[in-house]
């Protein structure tokens, strides 16, 4: 069965919301298309009645009212829908409780978010050892993530999690990031003209400080212990080039670790349907070239939000709403002028917005020896349960590409394709060959980008 | 945290409570099953990224096996049956 649309909108995210929103009110046919069962991506993710409510930023509100908007207008939402092929013609196979099928589109909006980039030292495979994101994810529901709860890992997000757990009443044992203090005074100056930023920092700060909880600049979790689950942290400073310290090892009793060192845009969809990529560390890795109306250099076919390139909820907003005005202009539903008059300060914003975020994932992506964490026996690539003295072997061996490793170690053969391992094992690779990231590349992706039922191949 | 509106899932027989909103993977962990699956070598796994990213909650749903428990709304009288608590 195939159907048909004007404007497909990949993930109903802030991004995805305030394209399908914009293209509809320009009198497009929109269908959006989600994996999850409700709209909103992480960023708004619904918070359950008695749960403290979360900072309230402009951009929330925002994304709130869009959500509602969204219900007034002919938008055809498909929620629990995975993508999981995007031709270069912009045909979309579908898959869904309700079952399979192909959509035809004569333009389409990729708003696929982003993924946490993890790192991985011994016990990180333990149960009790989550992302930042899913440790906020289960606070929204009304569930502590556990009793102990420490959190490692580098940027916002961080502190953010860190004072969302202070306030739903977790025991937050301690903060650690790993960049040093000074990283994140040169990102000050960047906050010029960011009020609410700041204003958020600064609440999560003293959240932090009022539960008098440690937070320490330069430090690592370097082993998780446990046998079923994670019981004990062992934690370290790292040294001025970024390599955690053999000494002192300190060791905390704990059952949750949270970790999350910045996001990587989600890119399968734009690089299956053949869009050209950059690596650009700035914007948190590949992202697809795009022009300055967010298109791809596959015709018709755009990206927005943190599929476009790491920049925050606001960001992925004003990005939502470019790309939607394009995709109407595209299809005859706005006029050139009309169009380009609501892209303008669309734009303006978007460059202040994007300096910004590049600042901030420059200063606080962190450090390549972070590589130095895994033991041998550690494993790398979580489903195929490969090693990091595997993956070290091949690369002397030769294989310095991620492909290469794909083929000779199963690394990213497994249930979740790579998007856990790949970014990690980039970093580990380039760190041990001293190639860049970008010359490692990524693992090229197929159809299906998740697996489905042989049924839904047919 | 307690409330009016919650009911049972049934987890590996016994059962446990869960809220509206709540995906089975929070319902779950609410109850201090952290353990969902088991490696193919045989280590537990847990819930790890809590978006559909990973693959380490998938538990068996109403027979249905190797179902996103973090995706996956609970509702009343759902089956659950985790790998993990061997």
């Amino acid at each position: 069965m195939q159907d048909y649309t004007e404007l497909a909108v990949i993930g109903a995210g802030p991004a995805g919301l305030a394209a399908a929103v914009t293209a509809a009110q320009a009198g497009m046919k929109v269908t959006l298309l989600e994996e999850h069962p409700q709209t909103g991506g992480q960023y708004l993710r619904p918070v359950l009645p008695g749960v403290p409510s979360p900072f309230s930023t402009t951009a929330a509100r925002e994304g709130h009212r869009l959500r509602e908007q969204m219900r007034r207008l002919p938008i055809a939402f498909q929620p629990q829908t995975l993508v999981w092929n995007l031709d270069p013609d912009l045909t979309l196979a579908l898959h869904s409780p309700q079952g399979s099928k192909l959509l035809r589109a004569q333009t389409v909006i990729v708003a696929a978010g982003a993924y946490e980039r993890v790192t991985a030292f011994p016990g990180w495979t333990l149960p009790g050892v989550i992302t930042l994101g899913a440790a906020q994810t289960l606070i929204r529901q009304g569930v502590l993530p556990g009793q102990r709860i420490l959190l490692t890992g580098s940027g916002p997000v961080l502190l953010s999690v860190a004072a969302q757990s202070v306030t739903a009443g977790a025991r937050v044992v301690a903060v650690l990031e790993v960049n040093p203090w000074r990283q994140w005074w040169r990102c000050l100056p960047a906050l010029w003209g960011q009020g609410e930023r700041l204003k958020e920092a600064v609440h999560y700060w003293r959240t932090l400080r009022r539960a008098r909880v440690p937070v320490r600049f330069g430090w690592t979790v370097k082993r998780a212990v446990g046998r079923s689950e994670v019981e004990m942290a062992e934690i370290a400073a790292l040294d001025p080039s970024g390599r955690p310290l053999p000494y002192p090892t300190e060791r905390v009793a704990v059952d949750t670790i949270a970790l999350g060192f910045g996001l990587v845009p989600a890119t399968e969809l734009t690089r299956l349907a053949g869009c050209e990529h950059r690596y650009c560390p700035e914007e948190g890795g590949w992202v697809p070239c795009l022009n300055e109306n967010l298109e791809t250099t596959v015709a018709n076919l755009f990206a927005a939000g943190e599929t476009a390139g790491v920049g925050g909820a606001e960001m992925a907003l004003v990005e939502g709403q470019i790309a939607g005005l394009m995709a109407a202009r595209r299809q005859g539903h706005l006029t050139e002028a009309e169009a380009n008059r609501r892209w303008l300060p669309l734009q303006r914003r978007r460059h202040i917005l994007q300096r910004w975020a590049q600042l901030l994932n420059r200063l606080l992506r962190p450090p390549l020896t972070l590589a130095d964490l895994a033991a041998e026996e550690t494993i790398l690539c979580r489903c195929e349960e490969v090693t990091a003295g595997e993956v070290r072997a091949a690369v002397e061996a030769g294989l310095t590409s991620l492909d290469a490793l794909k083929i000779g170690t199963r690394v990213g053969m497994g249930w979740c394709q790579g998007r856990v391992c790949g970014p990690l094992i980039a970093d580990f690779v380039a760190h041990l060959s001293g190639r860049s990231v970008a010359e490692v590349g990524t693992f090229s992706v197929r159809p299906p980008l998740k697996p489905v039922p042989l049924t839904a191949l047919q | 945290m307690h409330s009016s509106d919650s009911f049972l899932i049934e987890v590996n027989g016994q059962p446990i409570e869960a809220r509206p909103g709540q995906t089975v993977a929070a319902a779950l962990v609410a109850a201090g099953i952290r353990a969902f699956r088991r490696s193919p070598t045989g280590q537990p796994r847990g819930p790890f990224c809590g978006m559909g990213m990973c693959f380490e909650c998938l538990v068996t749903v109403d027979g249905q096996p190797n179902v996103h428990a973090c995706l996956t709304p609970a509702r009343p009288g759902m089956k659950i049956i985790t790998a993990g608590q061997a």
